[in-house]
C-alpha cells in the first residue's frame, strides 16, 4: 500500500512548515475555548487545594476515583506514540512517515497529564516529595520499593525520558532546517536545538541507526509501563483487581485507545492545517486494520478477565461482578463500554470503504476513547465499593464537579499543548517525509507501474 | 600539516555526483570529502562504504549503568531502614527486579542518545563551512583536504555546474563565493 | 551481496519457469533419503499407538495420571502443529515479502492436524464432567465433551481447508507438469482452475478469510484446552493470563518449529536456493521478540501470585515453580527466554543458519518440557473438585511407555508431514513466483539497491 503525493524538495517543506507560518482563524477560536476550559482547571485545582479532598467525592474506602482513572486513561492514550512509531520504524513500513511525530508529542503531552493526576489527587502534593526522599530524616525511613506506587513513578519516568528523548533525536535535522529559515527569537531556539547539525552522511546513518535501536528500547519500556499501572491494582487482593491478566490487558486496552487517538488527532490535523497530501485516506485505511487486530485482542482479554473472575465461584469476587454487570451505573458503563469500543467501531472498520472515509474513522475513534474511559472507570470503582466483606462498610462513589472539571480540564490541556507545539515545530516529521521521496521507486508489472520503495537494512 | 575546508554545493543529485567523480578524477580518495544533503538518500548513493560506529556500546554500557542504579536504590533503601512489610523479606527480588529493569532500560536510552550525539559529534558550536541552500534542497560536497591541495579541491569542485563554493581563508573566515558576487554587484 | 552490504537473495534472480521446474522437481525427485524419514516415522507412529494402549491397560484408564504424557503431547502438538499454520496466515496479513517461501514451510504443519485430534478424543474419554468443579463451562449440558469437541473438529476442518485452498495453484502446476492423468490425485485437486483474474482473486480472498478464521478457532480452542486441561484441574488456579501465555507461547514454538523445518529443508530438501538468510533473519526476530514475550506473560502471572501471598497462591507457585516441577521449570526458563534473548538478541547470530536453528531446536525443547510439566500438574492433583489444595503435590515423573509414547507421536505427526510434501510443494511454486515480479535490483547512482513494491 504505497500512495503517493507528486511534491518535491521545498514544496515539501512549505507544505509542512505551514502551521508555524500560518495561523487560520479556527486555530485562534480554539486556544479561546482551551483557554477558557483550562481557566476552570485551574480553579478547581486550587478549590481543591484550598478546601481538600472533601470537595471531590472520594470518601471511605473509596479513596480513587475520578482522578486515578483519569490517571490511567492517559497513561493508555500515551502508548499510541511509542506503538506507531516504534513498531512501524523496526517493520520500515513506509506509511508511517507522515503519523510518527504527531504520535511521539501525542505521548509526551499524555504522559504529562497522566503524571498530574495521581499528584492532584493526593490533596497535598508538595508532601510527595517524601516518595523520593527519607520521610524521617531522624532514621532514615525511605520510600519501600516493595510497594507498586513506588515502581509506578518509576516506570513512567522512564517512559517520559526515552520518549521526550525519542523525539528530541528525530527533531534535530528539523531543527537544522528551521535555523536556516528564521530569525528572532526563533532562530536561537532553532540553532540552540540543532546542535549544529550539518547533515553530512555519518550523521544521517546514525539518526537511522538510533531511530531503529531506540524504538527497540522504548518498546519493553512502553509495554513495562501500563503494566506496572495496573499492578497498581492487581497485586492487592480487593475484588476483580486481583487478577493476572491486568498487565498484558491494561497494555492492550491502552493501545486501542491510544491508537484510535492518533486517528482522531490525524483526522484533526488534515483538517487545521491542510496536510492532505501527507494524511492520506491509505493511512487510515492501515490503521483501521491494524486497530480491528488490536480491538479483537482486547475484547479476548476483557472476556477473559470476567469468565476468569467468575470461574473460582468466591462469593465477593461474584458479587462485585454482578454488580458491575447488573446493577447501575456499572450495567450502564458496560454497555457503553461494548458497544462503543468494540460493537460498532470493529465491524465499521471491517469494511475498507468506511477505513478510507475520515469523517467515519474520526467520529469511531473518539467512541472508542469515549468507552475506554468508561471501561477504566468500571475496572477501578466497584472492587472499591465493595472492598470490604461487611456489607456496612460497603460505599458508593459520586464524582463532584471539581472532579468532572479536573477530567474535562485534562482534555483541554492535552489539546492545548498539542496545538502550541505545532505553532513551534513541524507537526510531520520533514526530512523524513523528503527521505520517502528520495527511496520512492516504481515497478512495472505488465501495464501496472507499482509503486516501490528502496529497502535498507 | 594543516586541513582546511571548501564546500560545493549544487542543484541536484546528477551534478553532486558527477562532482564526487571529479574530485576523484583530481586524484582525491572516499575519505577525503563528505556529502551534506537535507535528508538521507539510499546508502552508497554517493559511492560511501557503510560507516563505522560504535552506536551499540552506548546503550549496554547505560545498562549496565541502570542496572548498578537500580539496585543500588533497591536495596540501599530497604537496608537502610530494614523493615519487613506484608511478609515480604528484605531484598525481595521480584519487586527489586521491577525497578532494576526500569533503571537498565532508563541508563540504555539515554546512553543510546548520548552515543548518537557523540558518534554524530554533535554538538558542533561553529556551523564552519556550510551552506544553508543545503537544507533547501541542494546537495554539499564538504572537502577536507591538507591545506597544499586546497586550490586542486576547489578547481574539481568548481569543475561541474554549481550554486556555491565556500572557502574558509587562513583566518578561519568562511567566504562565500555567491555572497561576494553579491556584495561586488 | 551488492557492493553496499546488501545482500540479494538468489530467488530473485529466478524466472518462473525455473522456479516451477524446481517445485516439480521436488516432488518427483524424492531420494532415499526420504524414504528412509518416512520408515522410522511410520516405526514411530505403530510404537507411539502400541504404547497408547499398553500403558492405561497396565495401569489402569481410572488412573488420571496414566493420561500425563497423552495430555503432555497432545499440548506439545497443539503449540507445534497446529500453532505454524497460524504463523503462515500472520505473515500474509503483515504483506511482507520476505515470507513468501516460509508460508507454506509453517502451514504444511496443518497436514499434520490429525495426530492431535486422535489424542484429544481419546483424552475426551478420560475427562471428567466440568459439574461441581471450576470451569468455564458453567456446568452446560454435555461439557466439555460436546462442546470442545465441536470446536476441535471445526478447527481440524479449517486447517485442511486453508491447507488446501493455499496449494490449489501449485495442484493445478502439478496436473500440467508432474501427472497428466484427468483423475489423477493432483487434477482432482486443481479441479478446474486455470488461474483466471477472477479465480485468483476469490483465491485470495478466500486464504485471508480461511486463515483468519483459523487463528480465532486456534486461539478459542487453546483458551479451552486451558481451562479445561489445566486451570479447572488445579484447585486454587485460577490465572485469567494463563489461557494468553497458553496461546502466546505456542506461537513461539510454531516459529521455532518454521524455522527448524527450513533448516532441514534447506539441508535435505532441495529448498536452499528459497531459504535464505532473509527468511532466518525475518523468523529470527520473531522468535526473539516471542521469547520476550514468553517472561512478559510468566512475569505477570508470577508477580501477582508472589505478591498476593495467599496460603493456596504459596502453595501453587511451589507445585508450579519452585518445588514440584523446578527442574522442569529451569529447563523452560532457560530454552524459551535466555536462550532466544542471550542467543538472538546478536545480529550476526539472528543473519545466520545455524544460529536461528539452534535456538529454535532449543526452544522445541523447552516447549516440550513446559507442556510435559503443565499435563503433569493438571492429571496428578488428587482432588479437582477441592478449592484449593493445602499441601502441595509431589512430583509425577515418567515411565517407559510415557517416553515412547512422546516420541512416537510426535514421529507420526513428522510422517504425516513427509507424506504430505509428496503431494505438496514446499516451499509453495506460485507464492514464491508472485514475489519475483515485485522486487527488483538497481542501480542509484553509485550504490546497487534493493526495490521492493507493494501493489495494495
Amino acid at each position: 500500500m504505497q500512495e503517493r503525493h507528486s511534491l518535491r524538495g521545498e514544496a515539501i517543506t512549505k507544505e509542512l512548515l505551514r502551521p508555524l507560518t500560518q495561523t487560520p482563524m479556527v486555530f485562534w477560536i480554539a486556544v479561546i475555548i482551551l483557554g477558557g476550559v483550562l481557566s476552570a482547571f485551574a480553579f478547581a485545582v486550587g478549590w481543591m487545594f484550598y478546601w481538600g479532598l472533601g470537595t471531590t467525592g472520594l470518601n471511605t474506602p473509596i479513596f480513587w476515583g475520578f482522578m486515578i482513572t483519569n490517571f490511567v486513561f492517559w497513561i493508555g492514550i500515551s502508548h499510541a506514540g511509542v506503538m506507531i512509531s516504534a513498531i512501524l520504524r523496526l517493520t520500515q513500513a513506509e506509511w508511517r512517515r507522515p503519523v510518527t511525530r504527531a504520535a511521539e508529542v501525542m505521548t509526551i503531552f499524555s504522559l504529562m497529564t497522566a503524571m498530574l493526576f495521581p499528584f492532584l489527587h493526593t490533596g497535598r502534593p508538595w508532601r510527595t516529595v517524601y516518595w523520593v526522599f527519607p520521610y524521617d530524616f531522624e532514621r532514615g525511613v525511605w520510600p519501600d520499593p516493595r510497594g507498586p506506587l513506588v515502581w509506578d513513578p518509576a516506570a513512567v519516568f522512564t517512559y517520559l525520558t526515552g520518549s521526550t528523548l525519542f523525539l528530541y533525536t528525530t527533531l534535530i535535522p528539523d531543527m537544522a532546517l528551521l535555523r536556516d529559515r528564521s530569525t528572532g527569537w526563533r532562530k536561537t531556539l532553532y540553532t540552540i536545538l540543532a546542535l549544529g547539525w550539518r547533515g553530512n552522511e555519518r550523521q544521517w546513518k546514525l539518526q537511522l541507526v538510533a531511530g531503529i535501536l531506540l524504538s527497540a528500547l522504548i518498546l519493553p519500556v512502553f509495554v513495562s509501563v501500563h503494566s506496572i499501572v495496573s499492578w497498581d491494582f492487581a497485586v492487592s487482593l480487593i475484588p476483580v483487581w486481583h487478577a493476572s491478566i491486568f498487565a498484558p490487558y491494561f497494555v492492550i486496552g491502552a493501545v486501542h485507545s491510544g491508537v484510535s487517538a492518533v486517528i482522531t488527532l490525524m483526522a484533526l490535523m488534515r483538517w487545521l492545517f491542510g496536510f492532505h497530501n501527507y494524511l492520506r485516506e491509505e493511512h487510515f485505511d492501515a490503521i483501521g486494520r491494524l486497530l480491528v487486530v488490536v480491538a479483537t485482542g482486547w475484547i479476548w482479554f476483557f472476556l477473559l478477565d470476567i469468565i476468569f473472575a467468575m470461574f473460582t465461584r468466591d462469593p465477593r469476587e461474584l458479587e462485585v461482578m454482578y454488580m458491575r454487570i447488573f446493577e447501575w451505573p456499572y450495567a450502564m458503563l458496560l454497555a457503553f463500554v461494548f458497544v462503543f469500543a468494540y460493537i460498532i467501531p470493529v465491524p465499521v472498520w471491517m469494511f475498507r470503504k468506511y477505513r478510507r472515509n475520515i469523517k467515519v474513522m474520526f467520529w469511531t475513534s473518539l467512541m472508542v476513547n469515549v468507552g475506554m474511559w468508561a471501561e477504566r472507570y468500571w475496572l477501578i470503582l466497584p472492587g472499591l465499593e465493595r472492598k470490604f466483606e461487611f456489607t456496612f462498610m460497603w460505599s458508593w462513589y459520586r464524582p463532584s464537579i471539581v472532579e468532572l472539571t479536573l477530567v474535562f480540564g485534562s482534555f483541554a490541556l492535552v489539546t492545548f499543548l498539542l496545538l502550541m507545539f505545532s505553532k513551534i515545530f513541524p507537526p510531520v516529521a520533514v526530512w523524513e517525509e523528503k527521505e520517502g521521496v528520495n527511496f520512492a521507486q516504481d515497478i512495472q508489472v505488465g501495464k501496472r507501474t507499482v509503486h516501490a520503495t528502496i529497502r535498507e537494512e | 600539516m594543516a586541513f582546511r575546508e571548501v564546500l560545493g554545493v549544487y542543484k541536484d543529485l546528477d551534478s553532486a555526483v558527477a562532482a564526487t567523480d571529479a574530485f576523484a578524477d583530481a586524484g582525491f580518495t572516499r575519505e577525503d570529502f563528505d556529502v551534506l544533503t537535507n535528508a538521507p538518500y539510499p546508502e552508497g548513493a554517493f559511492g560511501e562504504e557503510p560507516g563505522r560506529h560504535r552506536l551499540f556500546m552506548f546503550p549496554l554500557i547505560g545498562a549496565a549503568s541502570g542496572f548498578s542504579v537500580g539496585l543500588l536504590i533497591t536495596a540501599g533503601t530497604q537496608l537502610a531502614y530494614p523493615l519487613v512489610t506484608y511478609g515480604m523479606p528484605l531484598l525481595s527480588i521480584p519487586p527489586m527486579i521491577v525497578i532494576m529493569y526500569e533503571g537498565t532500560m532508563l541508563g540504555a536510552l539515554i546512553f543510546t542518545v548520548i552515543g548518537v550525539l557523540f558518534e554524530s559529534r554533535l554538538p558542533r558550536l561553529n556551523l564552519g563551512v556550510y551552506d544553508p541552500r543545503i537544507t533547501y534542497g541542494s546537495i554539499g560536497i564538504l572537502a577536507r583536504v591538507p591545506e597544499d591541495r586546497l586550490d586542486a579541491a576547489e578547481k574539481a569542485l568548481r569543475s561541474v555546474e554549481h550554486e556555491n563554493i565556500v572557502t574558509e581563508n587562513d583566518q578561519g573566515e568562511i567566504i562565500s563565493e555567491n555572497e561576494a558576487r553579491g556584495a561586488q554587484a | 551481496m551488492s557492493s553496499h552490504g546488501h545482500s540479494v537473495p538468489r530467488v530473485w534472480s529466478l524466472s518462473p519457469r525455473e522456479i516451477a521446474t524446481d517445485g516439480t522437481r521436488r516432488i518427483r525427485e524424492l531420494g532415499s533419503l526420504y524414504r528412509l524419514g518416512i520408515i522410522i516415522a511410520a516405526v514411530l507412529a505403530v510404537v507411539g499407538v502400541i504404547s497408547l494402549i499398553a500403558g492405561p491397560l497396565l495401569q489402569g484408564y481410572s488412573d488420571r495420571s496414566v493420561w500425563t504424557y497423552v495430555t503432555a503431547v497432545f499440548f506439545f502438538l497443539m503449540s507445534t502443529v497446529a500453532a505454524a499454520p497460524c504463523l503462515s496466515v500472520a505473515l500474509r496479513l503483515a504483506r511482507g515479502h520476505w515470507r513468501r517461501p516460509v508460508n507454506r514451510v509453517a502451514e504444511i504443519w496443518a497436514a499434520a492436524l490429525i495426530v492431535p485430534a486422535i489424542l484429544f478424543f481419546v483424552l475426551q474419554g478420560a475427562h471428567p464432567s466440568s459439574a461441581d468443579r471450576n470451569s468455564i463451562w458453567m456446568g452446560w449440558p454435555a461439557s466439555p465433551w460436546l462442546w470442545s469437541s465441536i470446536m476441535m473438529i471445526a478447527l481440524v476442518v479449517c486447517g485442511y481447508a486453508f491447507l488446501y485452498i493455499s496449494a490449489r495453484p501449485d495442484f493445478a502446476i502439478l496436473r500440467d507438469q508432474v501427472d497428466s492423468n484427468p483423475n489423477g490425485f493432483f487434477a482432482r485437486m486443481a479441479g478446474p482452475w486455470r488461474g483466471t483474474l477472477k479465480q485468483w482473486a476469490v483465491h485470495d480472498r478466500a486464504l485471508s478469510l480461511v486463515g483468519v478464521f483459523y487463528i480465532m478457532l486456534f486461539i478459542g480452542m487453546m483458551t479451552i484446552i486451558a481451562s479445561d486441561f489445566i486451570i479447572g484441574m488445579v484447585p486454587g488456579y485460577h490465572s485469567s493470563i494463563f489461557p494468553v501465555y497458553w496461546v502466546v507461547t505456542s506461537f513461539q514454538a510454531a516459529i521455532a518449529l518454521t524455522l527448524v523445518t527450513s533448516a532441514v529443508l534447506r539441508k535435505f530438501g532441495g529448498a536452499e536456493k528459497y531459504l535464505e538468510l532473509d527468511q532466518f533473519w525475518g523468523l529470527s526476530k520473531m522468535l526473539l521478540a516471542f521469547g520476550l514475550l514468553w517472561f512478559y506473560f510468566w512475569w505477570s502471572e508470577f508477580i501477582i501470585t508472589w505478591y498476593g501471598r495467599m496460603p493456596y497462591e504459596v502453595n501453587f507457585l511451589k507445585f508450579m515453580f519452585f518445588e514440584t516441577y523446578l527442574w522442569l521449570f529451569v529447563m523452560v526458563i532457560g530454552f524459551c527466554f535466555l536462550t532466544p534473548l542471550f542467543g538472538l538478541m546478536w545480529n550476526f547470530i539472528r543473519r545466520s543458519y545455524m544460529g536461528p536453528t539452534i535456538v529454535g531446536s532449543l526452544v522445541l525443547v523447552g516447549n516440550l518440557a513446559d507442556r510435559i510439566r503443565l499435563a503433569s500438574m493438571g492429571t496428578t492433583v488428587d482432588d479437582i473438585y477441592a478449592h484449593y489444595f493445602l499441601e502441595v503435590p509431589d512430583t509425577h515423573f515418567p515411565g517407559v511407555f510415557d517416553v515412547l509414547l512422546t516420541v512416537g507421536f510426535i514421529g507420526a505427526a513428522v510422517g504425516v508431514v513427509l507424506v504430505a510434501m509428496r503431494f505438496i510443494a514446499v516451499p509453495s511454486i506460485w507464492e514464491v513466483t508472485g514475489g519475483i515480479w515485485l522486487r527488483a535490483q538497481r542501480q542509484y547512482k553509485k550504490a546497487e539497491v534493493i526495490v521492493i513494491g507493494k501493489p495494495e
